[in-house]
């Protein structure tokens, strides 16, 4: 395993690095945008004297460098700073939305891998047949449906219509299932065309043919070997997938009155809530490392032509 | 084969790890984080109807009870906390925690007699102590939201003995009691050990007959019955949830399949969703209040601009087909007579509604010179139905003549051009607490914290005898004054209409005091099963 | 590539086909849907709000769609945001690659400290969400049509940037790019002339693809209020306009969500017949 735990100690040093570019980018566009956090802890219509009373006890009548140095040094320490809105620390508040998008996203995928790639299988298996052609519609149709009117749409036929599901909130398993399937149709569709077109191509290959020589099954054959082949764009699109979806679906989540990290991030990037935006955009980014290394381990893995590097 | 399992295997476990580590310190709601609470079920053992279910459509991020601007807050303050005076929101005040006060004769010095025997929630006795801590907090932190908005003049407060207090004023008020009645105590023991976490870690303590149990942000804040609380009513209700939910037709479907008894959208829910309830006769009851919830429009008065001329307001304002709007837009409601809506201080029943004339509006606009400069009309996301309403306000000006654009932006981007002034117009809510509109002509035209630049020295001169007038007659003949200065000159403010809010309540769902100033009060919120149809 | 290789495949994927055939249809119609709609899109007729669609009871002259909330047309307003949505998509869509074809045409080429820096930068893109990322700047810059645009290019040449680097890395260590470089030409000449050319199959995949996700991401941004801002009808605002009247007249949100849908078949068709169609592996 060294290599494994070298690669992986390369990939942090670089995940720092890039994670040090997104606090500085973080830190600087949500101080472009116009209007300030004090305004809005004050009543609105409050004097001027007030206002820049509270910039001077928020710190922002600082120098940026200063303010900056102050932010980062926090993090350093593990302090992601003190909400300038809700007036608690940050962590708080990240840790109490990531359990609730996390587990949407872990569902969401599990459901839409165990669908997607048997549906792949199949349909590259039996290219030109009936299966085929409905499982590339399903995954053609997905991919060109827009979330907010896919999550409109399955409100309106399993709330409204038939009322089998609420549509909104967070408890119940009942409450995942529509935010699910509005999250989780695009990516099923993307990966059964993956895993369609990757069974064509290896099924195509001179030792598929020759496993069947040897006398093996055509269903070991299709999900031992043939499959595996397919897998790692797979793996990757997955990756990529889950990196954003915890960083928040953030339309999915309004639709569906969602409390997760996405409507956090929004709700702070429209009251300017600097420390947490910064650390939100922070967090977002490294998880998204993070899940991506873990698909690059996984892919050398399945792949042993793939070195880690 | 086995690598591919080793693989897998790998994989989900850094899945899980990233899910420990979010997983892991939760201090805010630790039983919630988790996400496996079911809502609670509305009914207890026996039938007996124990919890209660309200949406409210606005988040609370604190619950600091001297530091609120938003509706919800206010619905939970009264849940648990207690006022020296108590008001029914139409300008009538009674005992609260004071059973009885006096002001001296120059109006500087309030005497409060406390009531007696009164315990907040964690066991602490309510005395003079309480009002002294609860004072000196806004004297100290004058940025606090409640001593910006309503203690301006505020110096000092002393006790007199264990339950007798006093309150200082460096000038007479005209407001005192509206400002009294808004000012929530807390307790002195509490504060002096815990200090701001009181709020920050969900500590918060007051008289009242509920008390806070947990907050979850973004979901719902959950107060259980304070069997102690001075103010305790009879009811089976144990539990109450303020649900926060921000998307409106997601909280109609949530009233639908049962899990709401009741929706409290600030303003009331919009008329053209009303239909989704189609069927539900029997089980819901819509509430309609006439609520000071108004919108406005304020000018750019500064030299130069296209506003600058009375004419050009006075066009615009004539223009406006407000009946139509109210009728259409909001689908109820009422064209208003001036800033102040009916039930609030300043209120002239004798001044006619805003006219609509388009044909003088055009002749107006002709006279004025004006030539079609192009002007914009901003509004932010959050105004309730803002959006809807200036997509058709810049239609009527379209066809008066005028040259308007709309933009629709965050509320931190409104707040950046009023405070710079670059805006030509802009349309905005607001609503006056217990019908006092004290704090908007003050902060919104006198102090001009927006910017209108609107310059009329008897008119600012109006507004601030009005403050000092401590007789509450002599008060509302300058409040309509006022009124008659704005009416005529068009500035810096026109109204466009006051709202009339639509509630749907559950039948068996009692005790909720849907204020005319548009707060919601859920305190003595009950249940009667003899009323479900 | 033979044109008339070319034009033969054309024909023979359907995919391509279907595609081509129904871009042709929603360019067409929405370029001539000012010679279509017979009602303005933007005026306000509250007294005629929530009607019901007529379908075409009466023709284009009746509500095909009904009307909406503010009593505009819906079929009008339809027709005219997708000038809007398409014009959106392409502006951004043309721009992105250009940009980023450039960037990664010169980091690919060039390699070492360029590409290093280059690459990064694309990581630091892609670390960050692109909607979260879209919502911070469209703060910055304010709604409108122009800003969404600048947005939608900034999160997506990254894209563009890693194809064509990843494209022209191969192409460059080709044996005729070697004995151009021996021969001494210049290296301008060789990156535009030599390379470039071999990596735009791959480019027009892409560029077919990313249209229908430009299209998607002006939706969500619209539906945040980040987007096109009212009057103007897009199809995204116009779905979050009629969110709260599915019961009312569904037709609000139906009418843009189905024509967002096909449109970006559409445009998916068009890609994958495109890949079928250039994909050299089945000369």
């Amino acid at each position: 395993m060294p290599n494994v735990m070298r690669f992986i100690l390369k990939r942090l040093g670089m995940t720092l690095v890039i994670l040090f570019c997104v606090s500085i980018i973080a830190f600087g566009l949500i101080r472009i945008a116009p209007g300030n956090p004090a305004m809005l802890v004050l009543p609105d219509g409050a004097p001027e004297e007030a206002i820049r009373a509270m910039e001077v006890k928020l710190g922002l009548d600082q120098p940026l460098p200063v303010q900056y140095f102050r932010y980062i040094g926090g993090v350093l320490k593990g302090d992601l700073g003190t909400s300038i809105i809700y007036k608690i620390p940050v962590k708080d508040l990240i840790f109490q939305r990531l359990p609730v998008t996390f587990q949407l996203t872990v569902i969401t995928m599990v459901v839409c891998l165990l669908i997607s790639i048997p549906l792949g299988i199949i349909a590259g298996s039996r290219q030109g047949t009936i299966i085929d052609f409905s499982a590339t519609m399903f995954a053609l149709l997905g991919q060109s449906m827009s979330t907010v009117w896919m999550g409109i749409l399955v409100i309106y036929i399993f709330s409204v219509k038939l009322g089998w599901l609420p549509s909104m909130g967070y408890g119940t398993w009942q409450n995942f299932v529509l935010p699910a399937i509005t999250l989780g149709y695009p990516v099923a569709a993307q990966v059964t065309r993956m895993g369609r077109s990757g069974m064509i191509d290896v099924l195509k290959e001179d030792y598929i043919t020759a496993t069947y020589a040897k006398g093996i099954g055509k269903a070991v054959v299709y999900t031992k070997y043939a499959f595996k082949n397919a897998l790692i764009p797979i793996v990757t699109i997955v990756g990529m997938q889950i990196g954003t979806y915890l960083a928040g679906a953030v339309v999915v989540e309004t639709i569906f009155a969602w409390p997760g990290f996405g409507q956090l991030i929004f709700q702070a990037v429209g009251t300017r809530d600097y420390p947490l935006v910064q650390s939100c955009l922070l967090v977002s980014a490294a998880l998204f490392a993070i899940v991506n290394m873990f698909v690059d381990i996984l892919n050398s893995f399945i792949d042993p032509r793939i070195t880690l590097h | 084969m086995k690598k591919l399992k080793m693989a897998l295997a790998a994989f989900l476990a850094g899945l899980v790890l990233v899910g420990c580590t979010t997983g892991g310190a939760t201090s805010i709601a630790s039983s919630a984080a988790g996400g496996t609470t079911p809502p609670p079920a509305s009914t207890g053992t026996g039938g007996e109807k124990t919890v209660i279910n309200l949406a409210l459509s606005e988040n609370i991020t604190k619950l600091d009870p001297h530091d609120i601007f938003n509706f919800p807050v206010f619905t939970a303050c009264w849940m648990m906390y207690d006022t020296l005076i108590a008001t029914d929101h139409e300008g009538n005040y009674s005992a609260g925690l004071a059973t009885e006060w006096s002001k001296s004769e120059d109006g500087l010095t309030w005497t409060f007699k406390l009531r007696e025997g009164v315990k907040f929630q964690n066991g602490e006795d309510f005395d003079s102590a309480d009002v002294v801590t609860t004072f000196q907090r806004l004297i100290d932190t004058p940025e606090l939201t409640c001593a910006l908005t309503y203690w301006p003049y505020l110096e000092s407060v002393t006790a007199v003995d264990q339950y007798t207090a006093e309150v200082k004023l460096s000038e007479p008020f005209g407001p005192a009691e509206y400002a009294f009645s808004n000012t929530w105590i807390i307790p002195n023991e509490a504060w002096d050990a815990e200090g701001e976490k009181l709020w920050t870690e969900q500590k918060a303590v007051g008289t009242g007959p509920w008390q806070l149990d947990e907050w979850v942000d973004g979901q719902y804040t959950h107060f259980t019955k304070y069997e102690d609380s001075w103010d305790i009513y009879e009811t089976t209700l144990t539990d109450v949830y303020l649900r926060h939910i921000l998307e409106p037709s997601t909280a109609i479907n949530g009233q639908l399949s049962g899990e709401i008894d009741a929706y409290l959208s600030t303003g009331g829910v919009a008329r053209d969703m009303l239909p989704m309830y189609t069927g539900t006769e029997d089980k819901t009851e819509m509430v309609n209040v006439d609520v000071g919830i108004f919108h406005y429009l304020q000018f750019q008065c500064r030299d130069g601009s296209v506003f600058a001329n009375e004419k050009v307001r006075e066009a615009f304002s004539l223009a406006l087909d407000r009946q139509a709007l109210v009728d259409y837009v909001l689908g109820a409601g009422s064209v208003p007579n001036g800033i102040f809506p009916e039930g609030s201080l300043g209120f002239d029943s004798s001044v006619p509604a805003y006219e609509y004339d388009l044909e003088k509006a055009k002749s107006l606009l002709a006279e004025a010179g004006y030539n079609g400069e192009a002007f914009t009309i901003y509004t932010h996301t959050g105004i309730p139905m803002g959006k809807q309403l200036l997509t058709a306000i810049q239609d009527m000006l379209t066809q008066a003549g005028f040259n308007a654009k709309i933009e629709a932006v965050e509320v931190s981007a409104l707040n950046n051009i009023r405070k710079e002034g670059t805006y030509d117009v802009f349309l905005a809510s607001n609503n006056y607490v217990s019908g006092d509109p004290y704090a908007h002509i003050n902060q919104r035209i006198l102090s001009d914290n927006h910017h209108s630049n609107y310059q009329d020295p008897a008119m600012m001169q109006i507004i601030e005898d009005s403050n000092k007038a401590v007789d509450t007659a002599d008060r509302e003949a300058l409040l309509k004054e006022l009124n008659a200065k704005m009416r005529e000159t068009y500035a810096p403010q026109i109204t466009t209409d006051q709202m009339q809010a639509c509630y749907p309540i559950n039948y068996g769902v009692t005790g909720l005091q849907l204020y005319k100033d548009g707060y919601i009060n859920a305190r003595y919120v009950n249940w009667d099963p003899a009323l479900v149809k | 590539m033979d044109k008339k290789i070319l034009f033969s495949r054309m024909l023979k994927s359907k995919f391509f086909m279907v595609g081509a055939v129904l871009v042709l249809l929603i360019v067409l119609l929405s370029v001539f849907s000012p010679f279509i709609v017979q009602f303005d899109p933007v005026t306000n007729s509250l007294k005629d709000r929530l009607i019901s669609p007529e379908y075409f009871a009466s023709g284009l002259s009746g509500h095909v769609f009904g009307t909406d909330d503010l009593g505009r047309d819906i079929f009008s307003r339809l027709l005219l945001g997708s000038r809007y949505s398409l014009f959106i998509a392409a502006a951004v869509v043309l721009v992105a690659a250009f940009i980023g074809t450039i960037l990664g045409a010169v980091s690919g080429y060039f390699g070492g400290v360029t590409d290093m820096i280059i690459m990064r930068l694309c990581d630091i893109m892609m670390a960050i969400p692109n909607l979260v990322l879209a919502i911070a700047v469209m703060a910055i810059l304010g709604p409108n049509i122009f800003n969404l645009i600048i947005v939608l290019i900034v999160t997506s040449w990254v894209q563009y940037c890693k194809v064509t680097r990843n494209n022209v890395m191969v192409v460059k260590n080709a044996e005729f790019v070697k004995a151009s470089q021996v021969l001494g030409a210049k290296k301008t000449h060789i990156m535009f002339r030599q390379i470039f050319p071999n990596v735009t199959t791959q480019l027009i995949i892409l560029i077919s693809q990313q249209f229908g996700w430009t299209i998607l991401t002006e939706a969500s941004l619209s539906f945040l209020s980040l987007g096109v801002q009212p009057p103007t009808p897009s199809w995204g605002n116009m779905i979050a306009d009629g969110r709260n009247y599915l019961i009312t007249n569904p037709w609000m949100v139906f009418a843009p969500g189905i024509a967002l849908m096909i449109t970006v078949l559409a445009f998916n068709f068009l890609g994958d017949g495109l890949r079928d169609v250039l994909d050299p592996k089945k000369i």
